[in-house]
């Protein structure tokens, strides 16, 4: 690869520096993923249902569940120097290519961060688990690593990554409310591609043309996460041109 | 080392900021960029830093395009902006995680400029005053080892004995190789301390001149040694004498009084008009 590109030296002092510059907000996301966990065991608690097989196995639905939250919560917040005039001066004057730079801030939301909330949600697990086991008479599978998200989870999650990823490089001015919106425009959009390709495998007459529309929508609700890859990709590819052609 | 050819650039299309400028600064020369406010010195140096894209022309930096924003060119490269961004790091850790990205950087000379100012690495950048991080940026700066260091407004902010430690730091850290640019409308700070004059007006350089040039071209006299009012370029009244800028009949060198010129040149931009060899 060619230097000017990506150093393996200058992209180590970039994700140094990117971690330091990200250590607190990474911290405060994580608290409210795991705030959002402890609301959701409140209410499930609260309806009584905690012998179930949901309550049973907790933590591997809360896991994902706040870390889908919180992480989304996380990414959306990259590239948080554009915020400021004075920031996006000082981070692109970082002598990194703009792929390095791209680099750093996707290991940090793909790879750091969950890896971060994995050990978080774990020790938090041990805590909740000994404290719930201690009032009542349920039993909670303790968290295990092997739940961590994989597969299918992993796919959502970068597939979502990415799309707040491009918001985050998109919208400087009152991101929080652009990523709203942005996030219900392609939830929409997704919505609507399901709703139509339902629509479609629920049609049972049956001449050849419409067979094949049969296949290919089953295929779609049924392979849907496959696309998350390629999907998320272009938008991988949108945020860095985002970045490329950003101005202070 | 600074090469812009019929560089054009506008923010709001109806209304040109630049339009076809040219400008050629070689190294080995501190610049002082003047302008009033609003005249494009800041945008220019973000052109020529890569931080704004040029909508037409050509502009180089050492060899490379700015707006490529390649990492070699940006470790060779170091921006002061007026405004600093707010940190929250301890002025070491800064060093720690940003040195590196230069591979000249120099932490002798850092600690030595840190120590001019007066100021201990060990303190919280978020509680520093806004001229002390000035003071830790310039230090900074200064002991990157970049070719080409610009500073935009360095001055502000800097009480009178760090202005005097600015411009010592700065002259004692130029070398052959390096080329300061300075962008100010505080002209009295930049004293002695450049060798080249830059004046931006309306979006054009309306005077390049090197200030040996300036002390042989022009004399900087008090109205009442020079009566004749039809010699003067330029004049301002004073609360004694005023002051004008006259032609130099002797080609004798006269202490250039930077405040006066400026003031002249954008008043009189045709009485200072550079001609092509200068």
């Amino acid at each position: 690869m060619n230097n000017s590109t990506i150093s393996l030296q200058r992209l180590s002092s970039l994700v140094k520096l990117t971690l330091h510059l990200n250590l607190k907000r990474m911290l405060y996301t994580a608290c409210i993923g795991l705030c959002f966990a402890i609301l959701f065991i409140v209410i499930y608690w609260n309806m009584d249902v905690y012998y179930n097989d949901m309550v049973f196995s907790l933590h591997e639905y809360l896991f994902v569940l706040s870390l889908y939250i919180s992480g989304f919560i996380f990414t959306g917040s990259s590239f948080i120097r554009f915020r400021s005039k004075q920031g996006t001066i000082d981070y692109l004057m970082i002598p990194a290519s703009n792929s390095e730079k791209f680099s750093s801030e996707v290991l940090l939301t793909t790879l750091v961060y969950p890896s971060f909330f994995l050990l978080s949600y774990w020790l938090f697990s041990v805590i909740v688990n000994g404290v719930l086991n201690n009032i009542s008479q349920a039993f909670f599978m303790p968290f295990s690593f092997n739940i961590a998200p994989y597969g299918l989870d992993y796919m959502v999650y970068f597939f979502i990554q990415a799309i707040f990823l491009f918001g985050a490089a998109s919208f400087q001015r009152a991101p929080l409310m652009k990523l709203i919106l942005w996030a219900l425009l392609i939830a929409a959009v997704i919505a609507l591609i399901f709703y139509v390709a339902w629509l479609n495998f629920d049609y049972s007459k049956g001449t050849d043309e419409l067979a094949m529309n049969k296949i290919f929508y089953s295929s779609l609700v049924y392979n849907w996460h496959f696309l998350t890859i390629p999907v998320g990709l272009v938008f991988w590819l949108l945020a860095f041109l985002k970045l490329k052609e950003k101005e202070a | 080392m600074i090469s812009v050819k019929n560089l054009s650039f506008h923010y709001a299309k109806k209304k040109e900021l630049f339009h076809e400028l040219n400008l050629e600064l070689g190294q080995g020369n501190i610049v002082g960029l003047l302008g009033k406010n609003g005249a494009g010195k800041t945008s220019l140096i973000k052109i020529l830093t890569g931080l704004l894209y040029p909508k037409a022309g050509e502009c180089q930096m050492l060899g490379e395009t700015p707006s490529k924003r390649s990492p070699q060119f940006l470790s060779n490269v170091y921006f002061l902006p007026e405004e600093i961004e707010e940190s929250n790091l301890r002025m070491d850790k800064h060093v720690a995680l940003y040195a590196p990205f230069y591979p000249k950087f120099d932490h002798e000379a850092f600690a030595s400029n840190m120590t001019s100012f007066g100021i201990d690495s060990s303190e919280n950048l978020k509680n520093l005053s806004y001229g002390q991080k000035k003071q830790f940026y310039i230090s900074f700066g200064l002991a990157s080892g970049c070719s080409l260091l610009v500073f935009d407004e360095p001055t502000n902010g800097l009480d009178i004995p760090s202005k005097s430690v600015f411009r010592k730091l700065v002259a004692s850290s130029m070398t052959d190789d390096k080329l300061i640019l300075i962008s100010t409308h505080q002209v009295r700070d930049l004293g002695n301390l450049i060798d080249r004059v830059l004046v931006l007006n309306n979006g054009a350089i309306i005077f390049n001149k090197s200030t040996e040039d300036i002390s042989n071209q022009y004399d900087f006299v008090s109205t009442d040694n020079v009566p004749d009012s039809t010699q003067w370029l330029y004049h301002e009244r004073g609360l004694g004498n005023g002051r004008a800028i006259v032609r130099s009949q002797e080609h004798l060198e006269s202490k250039i009084d930077l405040e006066l010129l400026f003031s002249g040149i954008v008043a009189h931009p045709e009485k200072f008009k550079t001609t092509a060899h200068e």
